[in-house]
């Protein structure tokens, strides 16, 4: 059985009240208890902030494609009359969206939402005939219409509700009374109506107080005496503190001066000073009563724990959750004798009639002075507490689920729509809606838009690989050739399930990359505009290339992204930005760091490109926490090395042989990589300098265009006397003449300072080239022991290292790179699937 | 002999008679403390030849006898008033008185008498002697080598050399008291030089000697002489030897002093050379490394010169494609020109555009900031309100606490109307505002604006959220959507038409 639980009421106002907390609480117990049924979250766009903390929330007890969000195309309070034609429309998605999630049962965790808040949920509207389960908390406004339903707007909002209601398939009630009230007033049959009561946190049980504990508690609340407790979770009328202050004023003398009376809570301002005057009319003496205000769960806690007695004297309750917290925590209650709460405390002497102050205020006594009345009493309510557990409430909502649909058709035997028709039904719907308002062509837009987000498929999930920077102009730099290969491999080989979508933003949108991807696989050219993308819960970002020059237009879109439920992840090539913003020109830094702090407010995991870059990248992530509620999982893949097989470069210029030849004339060193101050260029030509100062011939052949910062260097290089002899400086060249020079080469060197990966490397050892290093983690995790390594900055340290290498060389014993492991593309680009698809982790940085 | 020859022969080779008569001076000293012993002295020479020693004694007082068998000689000597006879020798002495002659001498004529004749006649020379008288005989000195064999040999009647140990030995022998040799008639330069040659050893030694023997006298008679025969003179063959062997001796000594030094420069030079071969040898040795280093120079020279050949081609290639490139460009330049001119019109116009737009955008500020300060303006009203509220409702607590209370029960009644009143205003106020908000939000456009203004005052934004929790604030640029369909998917395109036509867009309200 698939149960789609709405949790809207977690997001909405709600979540702060009563509402939120008992559906989050209801929806973990159910996950617990679901046996072999599978459960869905669907969660609002409208609320991204709360999405985030949601999924952290449910993180392990459901799978991450188990929570699911859907669109809206726009504002649809019901308070607001030009929200009307969305909200109809609204309603109407969601429940196309609903529907596409093939569910069995749809459960709505609050139905009296929506008059001021973008809550949609709608039952009747019903053009897919899924059963639908509602919480029912109380009936309260109904049953008392001149102090709530006053209002004519909201009179009409709450009857419509009310409709809804008992257009239900099931309604969960909070407790007994609830359940009877709506038998009674909406004319429901007795098996549709169930009760599951309600339960407190765990949290809420006796505790040994310490002194020190107790002290400081009661003296930040400037409790002096013994105290009785009244915690009413808000100061409607209904709940009666009114009537509560004049019970205890008429308490024997001797019982007022012993007590102080307590009253906790978020109290606005009008409350507050209506009980305070209420108060001082009855003469309450400065000290005896005392309003705490927002009390915190571990504190409040405490309070249940050390008070001589609690108090719930609301006129009427859907549940009457703080009397359960008080007798959970082990405190002696009394309270109304009225709808809901006689459950709770069962037993008729711990009753009393609220509008009676002088029957509240018999009770109280007896509960303050009566020894035996008030050991027999506690140990009663102990046992009454353990009859409430989340769990049990949430068995019985499994069992109402599973009857429900005994009764009712399964989901595979329904009259299930393919989507075709579903979505036919949707349009002919929308198309029926009438209301004042028409709609404009902005909310069209988005309806379209937020229609085609929710027609979401399980089976076409999309790979979205974000190559912007590659569209707009491939730079041959070592990252530009990754992402090259990357893709490549990707789109000849998609994981199951996946369809690889190349991507691009062009400075308005993201659009499918088709005429790029045409021309990257010399397919032919359809020279049409690129297609806007489409998105959908299921599919997946990939942010393949660097492009960090982006991240103002796209973080927001990012954001929504991740809102939607699409799994963010980013390559990360190395951080040498954040640690070395020397290396790169004024103010790159900045962008970078911005960057960086963006993805990983908003990936669901990084992807580094090696073990190295992977800790740094955690490292990174520890000191600089990102605002997130969700962990931020860091993983690693290899890059792989087959020049031949990365969609190469060709081309030869004129005088290939004749360089060829002129490197051959003594043995050639090798540099790849742009010239950037960190690949160590200098030290590398200061030290062959030095070399052939004492008569060492040999050759250093750097392959690579000039960077950024290097003016000098390039001067240096350019007017070298050796230029052209010894050293050669060949810019720009195809993966094709690479390759020759890397056959025709003695040594690859890489001196660079600072690297995420060295994919020389892999390329020299794929050529059987032998290495000379520097001693940096990431070389040695790439490279092991068959490579020579230097260290220092120094041109003497590398020159030393030369020249017993070329000891060594002659003798035949330099380490040879031929057992470096290294990956095709193929197997590169299948451990970034596993890392992103299979969640094949390193290191996951673990939310406080 | 002829007599006349012997004469001839003695000037030649014995010398002249000055010369043996200044030789004969030696004898004089020797014999004159006789004078005081003997007043009539006389002194008989036998053998006196031309009366050089007759002449001499005559001139120093003495009496001389001269005997001769030469008759030339005799008559030579009696013209020059000498007293000399043709006379045996050995018969005149014996014809002679014991004891009555002073000297007895017999100049080079011992050798001229056979052996047993010279006996006798030392001993008749001894019997005539006076006592203390002296007997003396020169003769030929053998010990001179080239006297004893061969210039002794030049007077054929000469017999024989007569050593001065057999003469001396025989007049000791004859019984005179004592003898004394004198060397004689050396040559006075030898004597006192340091050096001698070989010749000299064997001809210079005292080419003569003589004996000088006394007879017997009483020991004071002799004391008279003893100085006088102590004489060491002339010079021996020893001592010539000697002298000429220290001689060559200093001289080898000198040799082979000087042989050493030559040595040891030899040996210098020995290491010298060695040095300098050594030292060629590191030259030949560098050298070749030279050579080698050369060698590679030049080879690589001349890579260099063919890869500079070989660039040098390519650059004239490339050059003469550049020149035809540049000639081919020519024409191309025009159209550039033209299409140049386009370009910068449309610059111009983009300018103009740009300045508009400027303009334009002025203006907007200038609004902007107006609505900014209205803005403020209510904020603080606000902040002002609710600040208000919060110190009257302390206030309210305050108050109602105080037992005061119940004294100011009727003040507070007004006071509570007041504050009635005051909530009935409010409620109001917020009536209105609640009602323009919903107005505002029926105007997308507006609400847009005034939006994105209020994001810059989030404290008024949130007060006004507050009075209407309702009301949900939100910029939709997380869609990028728009009024255009274009900014659909082309699933969304075909929804919205879809949609369009349903709800008959466009027609009707």
């Amino acid at each position: 059985m698939r149960i789609v639980i709405d949790l809207q009421a977690c997001q909405s106002e709600s979540r702060f009240r009563g509402i939120g907390r008992y559906s989050m609480s209801l929806t973990k117990a159910i996950i617990r208890n679901s046996n072999h049924h599978e459960i869905f979250i669907a969660l609002s766009d409208r609320f991204p902030e709360t999405i985030s903390s949601i999924r952290n929330d449910f993180e392990g007890l459901v799978p991450r494609d188990h929570l699911v969000t859907f669109a809206l195309p726009g504002e649809v309070a019901e308070q607001n009359s030009a929200n009307a034609w969305r909200r109809r429309t609204s309603e109407l998605v969601r429940e196309y969206f609903m529907e596409g999630l093939k569910p069995d049962i749809v459960h709505v965790s609050s139905l009296f939402e929506g008059w001021d808040q973008d809550v949609i949920s709608s039952i009747g509207s019903n053009n897919y005939d899924i059963p639908i389960s509602v919480t029912l908390y109380d009936l309260i406004p109904l049953m008392n219409q001149e102090t709530y339903l006053s209002n004519q707007e909201i009179r009409k909002y709450y009857f419509n509700k009310i409709q809804s209601l008992k257009n239900a398939n099931l309604l969960l009630a909070i407790s007994n009374y609830t359940r009877q009230e709506a038998i009674s007033n909406l004319g429901l049959k007795a098996d549709n109506v169930i009760n599951i009561s309600s339960a407190v946190d765990s949290r809420f049980q006796p505790r040994n107080i310490s002194q020190q504990e107790r002290q400081n508690l009661l003296d930040r609340y400037n409790i002096s005496k013994p105290f009785i407790l009244c915690s009413p979770g808000g100061f409607d009328e209904r709940k009666n503190i009114t009537g509560l202050l004049t019970a205890f004023r008429s308490l024997p003398e001797k019982i007022q001066q012993k007590y102080q009376l307590i009253i906790t809570g978020k109290i606005h301002y009008d409350p507050c000073a209506r009980i305070i005057n209420h108060a001082k009319g009855l003469g309450l003496e400065e000290g005896e009563l005392i309003l705490t205000d927002y009390v915190e769960d571990n504190e409040l806690i405490t309070l249940y724990n050390l008070c001589d007695l609690f108090v719930l004297p609301s006129l009427f309750e859907g549940f009457g959750l703080p009397v359960l917290e008080a007798i959970s925590c082990g405190a002696i209650a009394i309270a109304s004798d009225t709808t809901s709460l006689p459950e709770i405390i069962s037993r008729k002497d711990a009753l009393f009639d609220p509008t009676n102050p002088d029957e509240i205020a018999a009770v109280m006594n007896k509960a303050l002075a009566d020894e035996g009345f008030r050991q027999d009493l506690r140990e009663h309510e102990h046992e009454q507490s353990k009859k409430f557990s989340w769990d049990i409430s949430g068995k019985t909502a499994i069992t109402a689920f599973e009857s429900l649909i005994s009764t009712k058709p399964k989901a595979n035997s329904r009259k299930l729509l393919n989507n075709k028709s579903s979505y036919q039904k949707l349009i002919s719907s929308i198309g029926r809606i009438d209301t004042n308002k028409k709609p404009t062509n902005l909310d069209l837009i988005r309806t379209a838009n937020c229609i085609a987000i929710n027609s979401s498929s399980l089976q076409n999930r999309q790979i979205l690989v974000d190559i912007s920077v590659l569209v707009h102009g491939d730079a041959k730099s070592g990252i530009q050739r990754v992402v090259r290969s990357v893709l490549l491999e990707l789109l000849k080989a998609p994981p199951i399930g996946y369809t690889i979508n190349p991507i691009y933003f062009d400075d308005h949108c993201y659009r499918y990359a088709k005429n790029f991807i045409n021309d990257f696989l010399e397919l032919e050219h359809t020279s049409v505009i690129d297609d806007v993308v489409n998105i959908s819960c299921c599919d997946i970002y990939l942010g393949l290339d660097l492009s960090a020059h982006l991240t103002e237009a796209i973080h927001n879109y990012l954001v929504r992204l991740n809102a939607l439920g699409i799994k963010i992840y980013f390559i990360v090539y190395d951080i040498l930005l954040a640690h070395h913003p020397e290396w790169w020109p004024e103010g790159t830094s900045k962008i970078f760091t911005r960057w960086l702090k963006s993805i990983t407010e908003v990936a669901t995991g990084l992807v580094c490109i090696s073990r190295s870059v992977a800790v740094e990248v955690r490292d990174w992530v520890n000191a600089h926490p990102p605002e997130r509620a969700e962990q931020l999982p860091v993983g690693f893949f290899h890059l792989g090395a087959d020049i031949e097989n990365s969609a190469p470069t060709v081309g030869l210029p004129e005088n290939a042989d004749e360089i060829l030849n002129a490197m051959n004339l003594k043995p050639g060193f090798l540099m790849v990589g742009t010239i950037e101050p960190r690949k160590g260029h200098a030290q590398v030509i200061s030290s062959f300098e030095s070399l052939w100062n004492q008569g060492t011939y040999i050759n250093l052949v750097i392959v690579g265009k000039r960077g950024w910062m290097v003016e000098q260097l390039v001067d240096r290089i350019s007017s070298h006397p050796m230029l052209g002899k010894h050293l050669f400086w060949l810019e720009g060249i195809s993966d094709e003449f690479l390759v020759k020079i890397y056959n025709n080469s003695k040594a690859v060197i890489m001196a660079s300072e600072g690297e995420g990966f060295g994919l020389p490397i892999i390329e020299a050892a794929s050529h059987n080239t032998p290495l000379i290093l520097r001693d940096l983690p990431v070389f040695k995790e790439i490279a092991g022991d068959n490579a020579t390594y230097f260290s220092g900055l120094e041109p003497e340290s590398l020159a030393s290292v030369i020249v017993q290498w070329l000891d060594q060389d002659r003798l035949g014993v330099v380490p040879s790179s031929d057992k470096i492991e290294f990956l095709s593309w193929g197997q590169s680009v299948s451990q970034l699937m596993d890392v992103i698809i299979n969640q094949q982790w390193l290191l996951t940085r673990k939310r406080d | 002999m002829e007599d006349e020859f012997y004469l001839k022969f003695q000037d030649k080779f014995r010398g002249t008679r000055e010369t043996i008569k200044e030789r004969l001076k030696i004898y004089l000293p020797i014999i004159e403390p006789l004078k005081g012993l003997y007043p009539a002295g006389v002194i008989l020479d036998l053998g006196c030849g031309r009366g050089e020693w007759l002449e001499l004694v005559k001139e120093n007082g003495w009496q001389g006898v001269g005997i001769d068998k030469n008759s030339s000689m005799i008559d030579f000597c009696n013209a020059a008033g000498l007293n000399a006879t043709k006379e045996d020798a050995l018969i005149y002495l014996r014809s002679l008185a014991s004891d009555s002659v002073n000297v007895v001498t017999g100049f080079h004529i011992a050798e001229h008498l056979p052996f047993e004749l010279l006996i006798e006649l030392i001993k008749e020379a001894n019997r005539v002697l006076l006592p203390g008288g002296f007997l003396i005989l020169e003769t030929p000195n053998p010990e001179n080598i080239t006297v004893g064999t061969a210039s002794f040999y030049l007077d054929p009647t000469h017999i024989n050399p007569i050593p001065a140990q057999l003469l001396s030995f025989l007049m000791e022998y004859q019984g005179f008291f004592r003898t004394a040799a004198l060397r004689l008639q050396e040559s006075p330069e030898l004597v006192s030089s340091k050096t001698t040659q070989l010749f000299n050893v064997l001809a210079g030694v005292s080419p003569d000697y003589a004996i000088v023997a006394q007879k017997l006298a009483p020991p004071e008679s002799l004391a008279l002489f003893d100085d006088l025969l102590n004489n060491d003179t002339g010079l021996t063959l020893e001592t010539l030897a000697q002298r000429y062997d220290s001689q060559t001796e200093a001289v080898t000594h000198q040799f082979s002093s000087q042989l050493g030094s030559i040595r040891t420069e030899l040996n210098e030079l020995g290491s010298l050379q060695s040095n300098i071969q050594s030292g060629l040898n590191d030259g030949r040795i560098y050298l070749q490394g030279l050579n080698v280093s050369m060698e590679k120079i030049l080879a690589e020279q001349s890579n260099f010169k063919d890869s500079l050949a070989a660039e040098l081609a390519d650059m004239k290639v490339s050059i003469d494609g550049m020149r035809s490139d540049i000639k081919s460009l020519e024409p191309v330049d025009e159209k550039l020109e033209a299409d140049l001119d386009i370009v910068r019109m449309d610059l111009q116009g983009l300018r103009t555009d740009l300045e508009n737009l400027r303009a334009e955008r002025e203006d907007l500020r200038v609004k902007l900031n107006q609505a900014r300060s209205d803005h403020e303006a209510a904020e603080s009203r606000f902040t002002q309100a609710d600040s208000d509220r919060d110190s009257l409702k302390a206030e309210l607590q305050h108050v109602y606490h105080s037992r005061s209370m119940r004294m100011t029960r009727p003040l507070r009644a007004i006071f509570g109307w007041g504050r009635v009143l005051r909530d009935r205003i409010k409620k109001k106020i917020n009536k209105g505002l609640q009602w323009s908000i919903i107005e505002v939000t029926k105007r997308p456009r507006l609400k847009t604006k005034i939006l994105s203004l209020l994001s810059h005052f989030p404290g008024t934004k949130q007060r006004l959220k507050n009075l209407t929790p309702n009301v949900k604030f939100e910029i939709s640029s997380s869609d990028f959507l728009s009024e255009e369909p274009s900014t659909l998917s082309l699933r969304g395109r075909q929804i919205y038409n879809d949609l369009l036509r349903v709800t008959n867009h466009g027609k009707g309200g």
